[in-house]
């Protein structure tokens, strides 16, 4: 559910410093910016903050933007899934409590957000379950099924969306489906599989 | 690929819209993976309902236009004053880079100095000279003469004489 891109006029205004056009452009993507962070962040705090950013950043440089290239929204969806990611990365700075802490001493790849997100949207049956797997799958491929199954970006939007080629954007929608899946199929067997290739595949980057 | 199953991440891959054809000619064939595929089409059709249902419950905040507003005026206070800031570093470097360039360049340079201090020519050493010496050493003075009309003329280093006064 993404806003229309018809506000080709709208923008042409607010580059010229239409404040009326501008407000008119916020108030209409307001929403789909905060819901979409809200799924990548998982925290209604974060997801508003970072929707705030990238509207700031998006009309402070809005004699970059160019219609040709894409609509206002498009341009919108790169900057707020750039400031998710960095939003993210930035959670993962230390000052981990020591309950946090797992067997090992070390700290756990992806924190949990400060809200828990089972209590902010109301899902039930099957839709709850595959939520809850949702926040189990790697950061990268989540990222990667929002783009594909919410927005319905081809793969070479979400390549431009997150920084990678379509081929790499192809194989983490795969690999987050196969996450899902062992999940969903059997949860604990499939929690510890996909915490230990996690685990491998970051010892393995670094 | 007709006689081995393909892996499952290729089976996750496969969205329906371009199967390979090795691929695609091994699921006419197999019920195995054909039974794992139409488990990820499930998977998929899931995922969307489910972001779309948690995408629309979630309370969306008012929009903060006005929040907005006083971040863009704020940013662009602090964008002019730093353009003033840089545009006298740009004034500043270059004029330290003159300076600094001229001698290699011969750009002439002009500096004032003071006006050396007067030196005065030491007072000429008066010491008694005695015997045949004194005519060679002594400071020439020119005869005084008698009844030449015409006065003769004053040397350098003599003052002209007083007129007589007449009674």
């Amino acid at each position: 559910m993404t806003p229309g891109s018809s506000d080709a006029e709208t923008v042409a205004r607010a580059i010229d410093g239409d404040d009326a056009a501008q407000r008119a452009l916020y108030e209409a993507h307001h929403a789909a910016a905060f819901r979409l962070a809200y799924l990548l962040l998982r925290d209604t705090y974060d997801a508003e903050e970072v929707a705030q950013d990238a509207f700031v950043y998006v009309f402070r440089n809005l004699h970059r933007y160019d219609a040709e290239r894409g609509s206002f929204w498009a341009w919108l969806r790169t900057v707020l899934v750039s400031r998710c990611r960095n939003k993210r990365r930035r959670r993962r700075l230390p000052l981990v409590s020591l309950d946090v802490l797992d067997a090992n001493g070390r700290a756990p790849a992806d924190p949990a957000p400060t809200s828990d997100p089972a209590d902010v949207v109301e899902l039930r049956g099957t839709q709850r379950a595959v939520w809850q797997a949702l926040q189990d799958v790697s950061p990268g491929a989540r990222d990667a099924l929002i783009l594909r199954y919410y927005e319905g970006l081809p793969y070479a939007q979400i390549a431009d969306a997150l920084g990678c080629s379509a081929d790499a954007a192809r194989a983490r929608v795969a690999h987050g489906k196969r996450q899902l899946r062992r999940l969903l199929t059997a949860p604990e067997e499939g929690m510890a599989r996909e915490t230990s290739a996690q685990a491998s595949e970051a010892s393995a980057g670094s | 690929m007709s006689e081995l199953h393909p892996q499952e991440i290729e089976l996750a891959g496969h969205d329906g819209e371009d199967a390979g054809g090795d691929l695609a000619q091994h699921l006419r064939w197999c019920a195995r993976c054909r039974s794992v595929v139409a488990d990820y089409a499930w998977l998929e059709s899931e995922v969307a309902a489910t972001l779309d249902a948690a995408a629309d419950t979630v309370p969306v905040p008012r929009p903060r236009w006005h929040a907005l507003q006083q971040r863009l005026s704020a940013g662009r206070r602090r964008e002019r004053v730093g353009r003033r800031v840089s545009a006298l570093a740009s004034v500043a470097l270059a004029c330290c880079l003159m300076l600094s360039a001229s001698p290699v360049l011969g750009v002439g340079v002009s500096v004032r100095t003071l006006p050396p201090a007067a030196v005065f020519a030491p007072a000429p050493h008066t010491a008694s000279v005695t015997g045949e010496h004194a005519a060679l050493l002594a400071t020439p003075t020119p005869a005084i003469p008698s009844g030449d009309s015409t006065p003769a003329a004053t040397p350098a280093f003599m003052l002209p004489p007083t007129p007589p006064q007449l009674q």
